[in-house]
């Protein structure tokens, strides 16, 4: 049952997703962003079961390159340049995170059980990892207050899009090199501009900061 | 080859005997950490015999709870013994639904020790009863959790699950499970950074400040009933991590035996290694396991196939 | 001989001495006593009545006596479920009686002799509702039980927070008896008949009975979002009318959901789903809000709140098995709340005597005052101990067997189909494990602040002892809790006749299976507890034995160092659950105010924490005054003129003829 590659990958990226939930550090929360991105890189390389087309290995390999290396680079020195938020300050608590966690996963593999498997080439489980992956991504960017864990909160949305267009059958893969394309769009948007005039203007990467900004 | 009844009876004897070695291998690998000798191998030996030749000091503030309390935990313990399988060996009494008995046998040793530290009126002693409903209220379901996904696994309701020998574990089932079920072993056997057993200060104590008002024969009966617990905590995830077995329930049990003395050494590395973690974090560790257990879970549903 | 002839006749007996009791007016002392021991003498036959018919399942079960007005016909039947209800029932007022005895000799005679007309109604009422065939006569005997149990609670009037948590519960119960007459109208509309045997729930209205079924019962059983009655009233109560209450009357619920659910029809699929749910919240809330008491009998309602949500549990396991036609899930499920629904009768019963009496020693319900009472009153300690130990769910007492019998039900619906079910039995095996931990938690907090320690308030120390009917009516309880484990095994065919009868299931060969997995699984459960006995015995000359020769000392407790140590310097109830409630601080709402430690030499510092009861004062006590508020408008009907009323009337008769001729 585990033998199967994509199993044992699909297993390593739940935990590590509910992982990202409990930590309060943002040089882990970026280490295991890396670690998720890599390895939801590796699923087109199974899913496709040997029969690697140069589309896929390069799709393969882009996502890994990019969410693997780049962005965590990116994002490293965004914490190098904001030395004093190291934390991820939660709106909610830790352990109230994981509980959601567990809930979220619970949930997500209830509705993928749903959706009828036909549709979908590898597995439906595919779709409940998407499923859960996404949902935590938005619970990260919901329950965290500073800006770059918000960033990784989208990332990690972003990786659960991902998921859903690698598990979609090849011909409709357009949707994962948007994704891809929405990599590159966090990594520069975010990085370059927001944090750095987050930081400037409030001398803090909190987002609650911006509230100011309202009427 | 065919278990018979007397087999079970190995491991039992076993355990009565051996069960304090496992904390004097946690002591020498720590000390053998730190660069010291350290205390002999059979120190927790002389530690309860010395115990049971003393005599015992009663505060006047106890009632006849504070005895039976202790007899309870001691029969528990025992219980728990009595249910716990050990590889082809298999347990003296097994029946389909005992781990919950073993749960609640599990519980019921927790519930006495903390009456018979609440019995003495300590603020200390209060302070540790708390916490350690309050871990174990978290533990409770990862236990129930692990065990009934080897069972599920193993499709049978029944403690004898957890040796696979009706089906061997998945291997990323055995890894989850093992993951979390160690944190249990830290956790209900008091160990860093959970616990500190070696802390002289009451107020940072969990297992050890419940019994501080206990002496002599009262004390070595608990310290020898907390080794036990120790030893069927390791039996069973040495179990769950060893997913092969030999041909001769003696081999299976020798398996076991191994496991047991990696997975004490491992704790023993665990507390060279780490700090006391913050009270806080502990339900955060807990809950962490929670969820490796739920993914175990998952799994054997599988919910991944 | 008919067996519901006789069962009536028992009825009779509790009924009619304690009625002609208020005729003895010259002979207080009789007077008083007539009525109590006609109900122990009525339980006694009832007992007897129901264990005959449990024997000769042959002897004629139904009875109905004709009546003048139309529509009521008197019928009763004598079915496996009623049986189920009746024994606790019968045990229950047996016991609480003989506690209520001591009780009630602080009452003066003409208020003791109502006192226990009311009481002898309440069972009767009860026992009307267990025993009808007729669902205007289950209606009857419903109403019959609120008001009189409302009486009953009005009994020390003198007492501004007593009527409150009376008016809280009639106000509760009302709530419950309209929806519980709109179900059974709707029924028996479409039935054409209110005989329970002809009644068929249409389809197109399973949404609209299904609610009424849920909030009728639901009030009444007091789960989730509509427990909020239980916490005021139960301390309200005088003690042995409270236990009567939590064991029995509170059941009448989950009994109104058990006879109705399969008269409805076919409910909708998430009927089963919304019972797991609200057994869940209930079940986490309860248990949570119990930990974070420090009203003892506080402690006990809320820890009924969870019982209630494990029962619901079980009710929404077997009503999913029935839905997706897993008969073992489904004979699980409900099996496991029946045998709770048994055992917490006897447990809660028991729980709240011995709560009730500790009240009334230490003049306070507030455990932060209490401790060390113990020593001082060993047989109430050990009496507590056991209802502890059975309500946690530990062996060898008997709410072990139900938790183990739901923990059993929720494995097999791992194995289930489809995944839903399966996962959210993954969540309700943490939701119970939790449970069961917090509870654990909460009651050594309780026995630990009560019975251990030394006493924290200087009036404590002067406890005198319990009387002899006090004691022997827990007694007689805490022997029902080791009972029902012994029994357990033999109780197992009587079980599934029930949920067969009830749920109107054929013979199956799964369900044959299914009992003979259960059968065994409990057997092995009783004599494991059995084993744990004898483990206990040997160990226990084990320790006798390492103390052969040797003279024990005694000294302080450790006070560490420090030389005056008071009593007050005990941990408090407080702090040995504020981890926990931390912990769940979102689900309770909690309010902390707070003055931290701060600086070098920190001066003072304060925890306050309260745990509001939000729904009851936010959702509510507003809507109750609003509506209130808006019908005040409609008092000028009531303009108290007799020649309004009787316009009132001929307006209503033309009415009714128009609407028949038309």
């Amino acid at each position: 049952m585990t033998t199967n590659p994509i199993n044992t990958l699909i297993v390593l990226s739940v935990i590590i997703t509910l992982f990202m939930l409990t930590t309060s550090r943002i040089l882990v929360l970026v280490r295991s962003a890396a670690i998720l991105g890599v390895l939801l890189g590796l699923f087109p390389f199974f899913i496709h079961h040997g029969a690697f087309s140069i589309h896929t290995i390069v799709l393969s390999s882009l996502g890994i390159i990019v969410k693997g290396v780049v962005i965590p680079m990116l994002l490293f020195r965004a914490i190098r340049s904001a030395t004093n938020f190291r934390e991820t300050r939660p709106h909610v608590g830790f352990s109230l995170s994981i509980v959601c966690g567990i809930l979220i996963t619970l949930i997500s593999f209830g509705i993928g059980s749903k959706i009828p498997p036909s549709l979908f080439l590898p597995s439906e489980t595919m779709i409940s990892l998407s499923i859960c992956i996404t949902m935590c991504g938005l619970f990260l960017i919901m329950a965290r207050s500073t800006a770059l864990a918000q960033v990784i909160g989208y990332l990690v949305l972003e990786n659960g899009i991902f998921t859903f267009g690698v598990s979609l059958p090849t011909t409709q893969s357009l949707l994962v090199e948007l994704g891809i394309l929405l990599d590159l769009l966090v990594g520069v948007f975010v990085m370059g501009i927001v944090i750095h005039q987050i930081h400037r203007e409030f001398d803090s990467i909190s987002t609650d900061a911006l509230e100011a900004l309202r009427e | 080859m065919t278990s018979l009844w007397w087999h079970a009876l190995f491991p039992f004897v076993l355990a009565f005997a051996g069960a304090p070695l496992l904390l004097g291998i946690i002591v020498k690998t720590k000390a053998f950490f730190t660069g010291r000798v350290g205390a002999p191998l059979l120190q927790p030996y002389y530690d309860i015999v010395k115990n049971l030749s003393k005599t015992s000091i009663y505060s006047t503030t106890t009632s006849p709870i504070f005895k039976l309390g202790i007899v309870t935990v001691l029969a528990a313990t025992c219980g728990l013994l009595v249910l716990l399988p050990v590889g082809k060996c298999g347990s003296l009494i097994s029946f389909e639904g005992d781990i919950i008995l073993f749960v609640m046998l599990l519980a019921i040793a927790r519930f006495a020790l903390v009456l018979v530290a609440l019995d003495t009126g300590s603020a200390f002693e209060g302070l540790g009863a708390s916490r350690e409903l309050f871990f174990s209220a978290l533990a409770e379901p990862i236990i129930l959790l692990s065990l009934v996904a080897l069972c599920k696994s193993g499709h049978i309701f029944s403690l004898s699950a957890v040796c696979g020998i009706h089906a061997p574990h998945p291997g990323g089932v055995s890894l989850l499970i093992g993951a979390a079920l160690f944190v249990i072993v830290l956790v209900e056997n008091s160990r860093i950074p959970i616990d500190d057993p070696t802390t002289h200060l009451e107020l940072t104590m969990i297992h050890e400040v419940l019994i501080l008002d206990c002496s002599g024969p009262d004390l070595g009966l608990l310290e020898y009933a907390a080794s036990i617990k120790l030893w069927i905590f390791s039996v069973i995830v040495a179990q769950v991590l060893t997913p092969f077995h030999a041909a001769s329930f003696l081999g299976d049990l020798a398996i076991t035996l191994g496991g047991m003395v990696a997975v004490a050494v491992t704790i023993g590395i665990v507390e060279s290694s780490m700090a006391r973690l913050r009270l806080t974090a502990i339900p955060q560790l807990l809950l962490g396991a929670g969820a490796l257990a739920i993914i175990a879970l998952l799994l054997v549903n599988g919910a991944f196939a | 001989m008919n067996i519901v002839v006789v069962l009536l006749f028992s009825c009779g007996i509790f009924i009619v001495p304690s009625a002609c009791a208020l005729f003895f007016r010259a002979t207080p002392k009789i007077a008083k006593n007539v009525g109590p021991v006609s109900t122990i003498l009525g339980s006694i036959l009832g007992i007897v009545v129901v264990v005959v018919a449990l024997c000769n399942p042959a002897l004629p079960r139904t009875f109905s006596i004709a009546t003048a007005l139309p529509l009521l016909d008197m019928c009763f039947n004598l079915d496996n479920l009623s049986i189920w209800f009746l024994l606790p029932l019968f045990w229950l007022s047996g016991s609480c009686t003989i506690y209520g005895m001591g009780y009630c000799n602080q009452l003066s005679s003409k208020r003791s002799v109502f006192h226990w007309l009311l009481w002898n109604g309440l069972v009767v009422s009860m026992v009307g509702i267990l025993i009808a065939a007729h669902a205007l006569v289950f209606l009857l005997a419903w109403e019959l039980m609120a008001i009189t149990s409302g009486l009953l609670i009005f009994a020390h009037h003198e007492n501004q927070k007593t009527r409150f948590g009376a008016w809280v519960y009639l106000l509760s119960t009302h709530v419950s008896a309209i929806f519980v007459l709109i179900l059974i109208v709707s029924l028996g509309n479409d039935a054409h008949s209110f005989f329970f045997s002809d009644m068929v729930g249409s389809p197109e209205k399973s949404s609209l009975l299904f609610m009424c079924a849920l909030i009728g019962f639901g009030v009444k059983a007091g789960f989730f979002p509509f427990h909020v009655w239980i916490p005021k009233t139960y301390p309200a109560a005088p003690t042995h009318v409270t236990a009567l209450m939590s064991g029995i009357t509170i059941k009448m619920g989950l009994f109104g959901l058990l006879r109705f659910i399969p008269l409805c029809g076919v409910l909708p699929e998430w009927f089963g789903f919304a019972l797991l749910c609200i057994g869940a919240v209930s079940t986490l809330y309860g248990i949570l809000s119990a930990s974070g008491q420090t009203n003892i009998l506080k402690i006990l309602a809320f820890s009924s709140v969870e019982n209630i949500g494990i029962i619901t549990l079980g009710l929404g396991l077997g009503y999913i098995g029935q839905w997706y036609g897993n008969v073992a899930l489904a004979t699980l499920g409900y099996c496991a709340a029946l045998i709770h629904i048994v055992n917490h009768s006897c447990i809660k019963s028991l729980l709240f005597l011995a709560g009730g009496t500790i009240v009334s020693l230490y003049k306070t319900s507030n455990i932060e005052e209490m401790g060390g009472l113990f020593k001082r009153c060993g047989p109430l300690g050990w009496l507590f101990c056991c209802g502890a130990l059975a309500i946690i769910g530990f062996p060898p007492l008997n709410g072990f067997i139900s938790e183990s019998i739901l923990i059993f039900a929720t494995y097999t619906g791992l194995f289930a189909h489809p995944d839903s079910v399966s996962l959210s039995s993954t969540l309700l095996l943490c939701i119970i494990a939790i449970a069961s931990g917090v509870a654990a938690l909460s009651f050594a907090r309780a026995f630990g602040c009560i019975f251990l320690g030394e006493p924290r308030s200087a009036q404590c120390s002067q406890v005198k002892t319990v009387s002899l009917p006090l004691q022997s009516g827990m007694i007689v309880l805490a022997l029902g809790c080791c009972l029902l484990v012994a029994i357990a095994p033999f109780s197992i065919g009587l079980l599934l006749r029930v949920v067969q009868d009830t749920m109107l299931w054929e013979m199956s060969p799964e369900l044959v299976a299914t009992k003979n997995s259960l059968q065994t699984f409990v057997t092995a459960l009783s004599l494991g507890c059995a084993g744990f006995g004898v483990l206990f015995l040997a160990f226990f000359f084990v320790r006798k034995n390492a103390y052969r020769n040797k003279v024990t000392g005694q000294g302080l407790t450790w006070d560490c160092g420090y030389g005056t140590p008071t009593q007050r310097m005990q941990y408090t109830a407080t702090s040995f659950s504020k981890e926990i409630i931390l912990l769940g601080r979102h689900l309770l709402f909690l309010q902390v105010k707070k003055t931290p430690v701060s600086g070098h030499f920190p001066t003072q510092s304060s925890w306050h924490q309260k745990i509001p009861e939000s729904l009851f004062s936010r959702v509510y006590t507003p809507l109750v005054k609003n509506s209130a508020r808006m019908l005040s408008k409609l008092k000028w009907i009531q303009d108290g003129r007799m020649h309004m009323y009787i316009l009132y009337i001929a307006l209503t008769l033309v009415a009714l003829f128009i609407w028949s001729f038309a």
